[in-house]
């Protein structure tokens, strides 16, 4: 039988070995126990001697090949035989695992590019932040008593019973956060509403890079669709009244559900888009202004949807809101029409990507088909978007989306 | 020494030598993960104590432990897969080399500290004594720990509670590296025990009977109640101290370099008419082939399971 | 149970007494537990012997006399030798006692710990069982010094195979010292000194306590905190003072740093979301920082705060009185640090 000679182990450490010199040429006959060859590793060099009598078959490396530890360097057979494929590595048997061992693979998550991060750190401990999460609250309106400021588990539990902090202030100062300029002196001298409202928009508009879109519709569509709707709503005697508003807003919850781009948050360095959509409503006060939010508004009807906008409207007009009802919007309407205003350009209702601006109803004359001029209803709508995150085809095209269902109203209850 | 002895001597001279050979080729072919430090040319200081040993009998070993094991009685199939890494092996492949021990067999492992033996030897004599058993607790260590502090400690212990401790010193002329004649200030290590109070006798250590009888003389006196002794046996380590040692320190002139006491006790018995040529050679190619069955055990033994990284941390 | 006070000392004493007469394998083995061997004077009249110590702080008083120079064995100052030997007779048979005078001790004694003990039945594949308890003494207030007062029971918790157990009372350190010698696994029995005057109620039967379990001496529902041996008492007092503003404290003894128990600390930190760790070992590597670490890894989302360690300072420990009060974790200390932590609590009034 063939002999296979290895690169030994010289040492715990030694993975390789080179080859210093041959004493032995194929074809030579060598004894057991005569050098045939000398390696070296990195410390030592050592003769290598034969295992066996016989003749030297092979070479399987010549002078200063490094091989590994293992690796067979030549074969010695007794004379006339070949060097056969002998060379099988030795295996060492498996073990039997305990355990499957997998391998968890971690899926690339898409970042977006970091701004330089301008954001002001709340501090909250592990539990509120938990809590705060389960609960939908947002922490920018709870004042952390907890050491170096911190919201704590008692500050989350004073909220859910109490409101948030400062009332009105906090609620209004929700998207301040992640403010890069100091705001610290905005609103002074104002009333806290006022104040809160100040360096809401202010710094809004510090952190965003906005502009405005204008696009008219033709309403008669719509118009129709609402007679026939409102039979149906009211003598169901459900006690809602549905307005275009609430029409227009069930086309803009269709429409950020195709174009999620615009139903999105930046603020902390990330920007998340959103499946669902919590859609918040301006609405305004005496002095002041509230954005009060229909959660999930993506799993209401039409006839949930109008009736919730008139509850929170209310709400917040009466000051009943809470922290919980004035947080979590992900885009938001604002509707001037009551006020004959045709454009205007809202401020983002910042972390939010975009806010839609709907105008005063407009009689226009416009040509019919056959030619003739006839009197149209058109609503103008005006969308806001934050450049930084989308361009100007995004928001085109969220606006192309919306004109779509209210030219084609029956979509919306499809 | 009677013929039954000497024909088990020669039998775990034989199997000593054999798996020394076969981990020094396995270690080259790079199955032995870690150190590993052979134990041929000791054989005879190994096979001369533990001929007078039984199971009852407690030792202590060394780094260089696989003969002290192989002569204790330990399972080789066992100790093969141990040193391999593997599930079969005495210590489930958690020990290696320097740790193979089966207390079942008396053997209280080999130590990857040098040193390490003092201490438990002389526990495993309070054990004996403080239970009124009839044994003896035997401590190998080499040279090289004749100079940690505690051989002092070991030897002073056992020395004023009397206990039933044989203290055998294999010197093999060098610790790791450095000659013993430049580590120690004293001659030999024999003569340190009149500090301890014990005799301390210097054998030959390539003379199985020599070791023998000495170890016979202690073992009486442990038993009696007299205390310790101190056996010096003047040996060779016939490979490096580890595996891939060059061996640089070596010299033509070190004592017992030429001589092997394997041949040595072969000529010796049957001279003595304790085994003749024919049983030798029996002896001898059964030897080899208990050990080409351990090799072939432990490498068709399985790696451990992972599980067994957790295991056995507390009983 | 016996209404029967007894002090730290009689009932560890009380303890290794028992259990000898239990079971004959227990012996006592180390520097002047009897003192005095081979002293011809000191033999009691009736032939039983005498000791010159019992131990230098005299807990094994006496038990020479019970029980004998065979089962009561002196050693010399050897700590390396004799602790190897208690190894030996551990993994043979015996179920000894082993004393280290002081854990400072413990660079001569290691060895056979560390590499032998703790890693016999490892190595040789659970065919070991390797019963010895290690007493030792640690802790400063006595004046001792930096060789005489080191808290160390964190470096034998950090080996595998070691399990280390630190009373804080009578009652535990009977209980937990019995444990101790019936575990067939290496135990470091950590004595803080100056508890050793302590009274409290012992009960004159034979008991243990569970080893690895943390005992909850006071439920709060605002604050945990977790103390060792005699911080302890420190932990008490501070949940005492914080009452007082109406803040609900829970105390857990830990009586077992090795393998500590993490069911007991885990949940009391998810019911009261803050956690305090006092121990009196140097602040880094410790039990403390073991325990904080694991806390922030497995009640993460639990913390209401940041956890926090009181710890002596990382310094020698001081011989001047003044030094070494400075060095000793105490109430004011701890409250101090918990002022953060609580801050919320007190505010809470006022919002």
């Amino acid at each position: 039988m063939n002999e296979t000679i290895v690169m030994p182990k010289l040492g715990m450490t030694m993975t390789e070995g080179t080859i210093t010199e041959w004493y032995k040429e194929v074809g030579d006959p060598v004894e057991k126990g005569e050098p045939i060859l000398t390696i070296s590793s990195e410390k030592l060099n050592q003769d290598i001697e034969a295992p066996i009598s016989g003749v030297l078959l092979k070479k399987h490396g010549e002078v200063e090949d490094e091989l590994e530890v293992g690796a067979v360097i030549g074969v010695i057979g007794a004379e006339g035989k070949t060097a056969s494929t002998e060379t099988k590595k030795v295996e060492q048997p498996h073990a039997e695992k305990s355990k499957t061992s997998e391998r968890v693979s971690v899926a690339t998550v898409a970042r977006p590019v970091k701004q330089a991060s301008t954001k002001t750190r709340i501090f909250i401990t592990p539990l509120a932040r938990r809590m705060a999460e389960k609960e939908n609250l947002d922490i920018a309106h709870i004042k952390g008593t907890g050491g170096n400021n911190r919201i704590t588990k008692r500050d989350i539990e004073r909220v859910l019973v109490n409101g948030v902090d400062v009332e009105v202030e906090a609620t209004a100062e929700r998207t301040t956060q992640a403010v890069s300029v100091d705001l610290s002196a905005v609103g002074e001298g104002l009333s806290p509403m006022r104040k809160a409202i100040a360096r809401n928009m202010r710094g809004s508009l510090a952190q965003t890079a906005q502009l405005t879109l204008h696009r008219k519709v033709n309403a008669d569509p719509l118009i129709d669709f609402q007679k026939v709707l409102r039979k149906e709503i009211e003598s169901g005697e459900l006690d809602v009244k549905l307005t275009l508003t609430v029409l227009i807003a069930r086309a803009t919850v269709l429409a950020l559900q195709e174009l999620k781009k615009m139903n999105s948050l930046y603020h902390d360095g990330q920007l998340t888009e959103f499946d669902e959509v919590h859609l918040g409503i301006a609405t305004s006060l005496e002095d002041g202004l509230l954005v009060p939010v229909i959660k999930d508004a993506h799993q209401k009807t039409i006839g949930s949807l109008a009736k919730e906008m008139k509850d929170i409207t209310e709400k917040a007009r009466s000051g009943a809101a809470d922290g919980n009802l004035l947080s979590g919007s992900t885009f938001t309407i604002t509707n001037l029409g009551a006020s004959g205003i045709e454009y205007f350009t809202p401020i983002l209702n910042a972390p939010e990507t975009g806010i839609l601006g709907i105008g005063a109803l407009q009689d226009e004359l416009a040509l019919a088909e056959d030619g003739a001029v006839k009197s149209v209803k058109k609503i103008p709508l005006s969308i806001t978007f934050d450049h930084q995150i989308v361009d100007g085809a995004t928001a085109a095209e969220f606006l192309t989306m919306l004109v779509g269902y209210i030219e084609s109203p029956y979509r919306l209850v499809l | 020494m009677d013929r039954k002895e000497a024909l088990w001597i020669y039998q775990k001279m034989n199997e000593i030598r054999f798996f020394e050979d076969e981990v020094h080729r396995t270690f080259g072919k790079g199955l032995i993960p870690g150190f590993v430090h052979l134990y041929a040319g000791e054989e005879a200081v190994a096979t001369g104590v533990m001929a007078l040993l039984d199971d009852e009998d407690y030792i202590t070993s060394t780094h260089r432990g696989h003969g002290h094991a192989i002569a204790k009685g330990c399972d080789i199939n066992g100790m093969m897969a141990e040193i391999m890494g593997k599930k079969d092996g005495l210590g489930g492949g958690k020990g290696g080399s320097m740790h193979v021990a089966d207390i079942g067999k008396g053997m209280l492992g080999a130590n990857g500290i040098v040193g390490g033996g003092f201490g438990l030897a002389a526990g495993a004599a309070l054990t004996v004594k403080t239970l009124g058993r009839d044994n003896v607790a035997v401590c190998f260590f080499g040279d090289g720990a004749s100079n940690e502090g505690v051989f002092h400690e070991g030897l002073n212990l056992a020395s004023i509670l009397n206990l039933p401790v044989i203290f055998v010193c294999e010197n093999n002329q060098f610790g790791e590296g450095t000659p013993f004649r430049y580590a120690s200030a004293s001659e030999t290590v024999a003569e340190r025990a009149s500090a301890y109070n014990m005799p301390g006798v210097r054998v030959d250590g390539m003379d199985v009977e020599a070791v023998y009888d000495a170890t016979k003389e202690a073992i009486a006196r442990a038993k009696s109640g007299k205390g310790p002794t101190l056996i010096e046996c003047d040996t060779y380590r016939q490979y490096g101290h580890f595996e891939g040692d060059e061996q640089k320190y070596k010299t033509d002139q070190d004592p017992n370099k030429d001589r092997d006491p394997i041949p040595e006790f072969r000529e010796k018995a049957i001279a003595n008419g304790w085994m003749t040529a024919e049983e030798a050679d029996a002896i001898e190619t059964a030897a080899e082939k208990t050990i080409v069955e351990a090799t072939a055990f432990a490498e068709a033994s399985p790696l451990p399971d992972e599980s067994a990284l957790y295991t056995d941390i507390f009983a | 149970m016996t209404e029967r006070k007894l002090t730290f000392m009689s009932a560890i004493t009380e303890a290794m007494v028992q259990s000898m007469r239990k079971d004959e394998t227990v012996i006592l083995i180390g520097t002047d537990v009897a003192g005095g061997a081979e002293v011809d004077h000191l033999v009691h009249d009736d032939g039983r012997y005498d000791d010159a110590f019992g131990g230098v702080f005299g807990l094994s008083k006496g038990m020479v006399t019970e029980f004998g120079r065979e089962r009561v064995i002196d050693t010399p100052i050897a700590e390396h030798g004799y602790f190897g030997a208690a190894v030996g007779a551990a993994a043979t048979g015996l179920r000894p006692i082993a004393e280290l005078m002081f854990n400072d001790f413990v660079g001569f004694a290691l060895d056979p710990i560390l590499n032998q003990g703790a890693k016999m039945r490892y190595m040789f594949g659970g065919k070991a069982k390797i019963p010895l308890t290690v007493r030792t003494v640690h802790g400063a207030g006595a004046g001792a010094a930096a060789q005489h007062s080191q808290t160390l029971y964190g470096m034998f918790g950090a080996i595998p195979g070691v399990k280390v157990v630190v009373p804080s009372n009578p009652y535990d350190a009977k209980g937990l010292m019995l444990a101790a010698i019936e575990e067939d696994n290496v135990v470091v029995f950590s004595e803080d000194k100056m508890l050793y005057g302590m009274k409290g109620d012992v009960p004159e039967e034979y008991y243990t306590i569970e080893i690895g379990k943390a005992n909850v001496v006071r439920e709060g529902t605002e604050l945990t905190i977790v103390a060792i041996g005699k911080m302890v008492q420190v932990a008490q007092e501070v949940a005492n003072r914080l009452a007082k503003g109406d803040i609900s404290v829970e105390v857990i003894d830990l009586r077992t740093i090795a393998p500590w128990d993490q069911e007991t600390v885990l949940n009391s930190v998810e019911k009261t979301g803050r956690l305090i760790v006092i121990d009196e070992s140097n602040p880094h590597n410790n039990t403390a920082t073991d325990i904080a670490s694991v806390v922030a890894d497995k009640a993460f989302d639990y913390l209401d705060g940041p956890i926090k360690t009181v710890c002596a300072p990382n310094t020698p420990v001081p011989f001047a009185a003044n030094l070494e009060k400075a060095y000793i974790p105490d109430a004011d200390k701890v409250l101090k640090v918990a002022e953060e932590l609580i801050a919320d609590l007190r505010k809470v009034s006022t919002i």
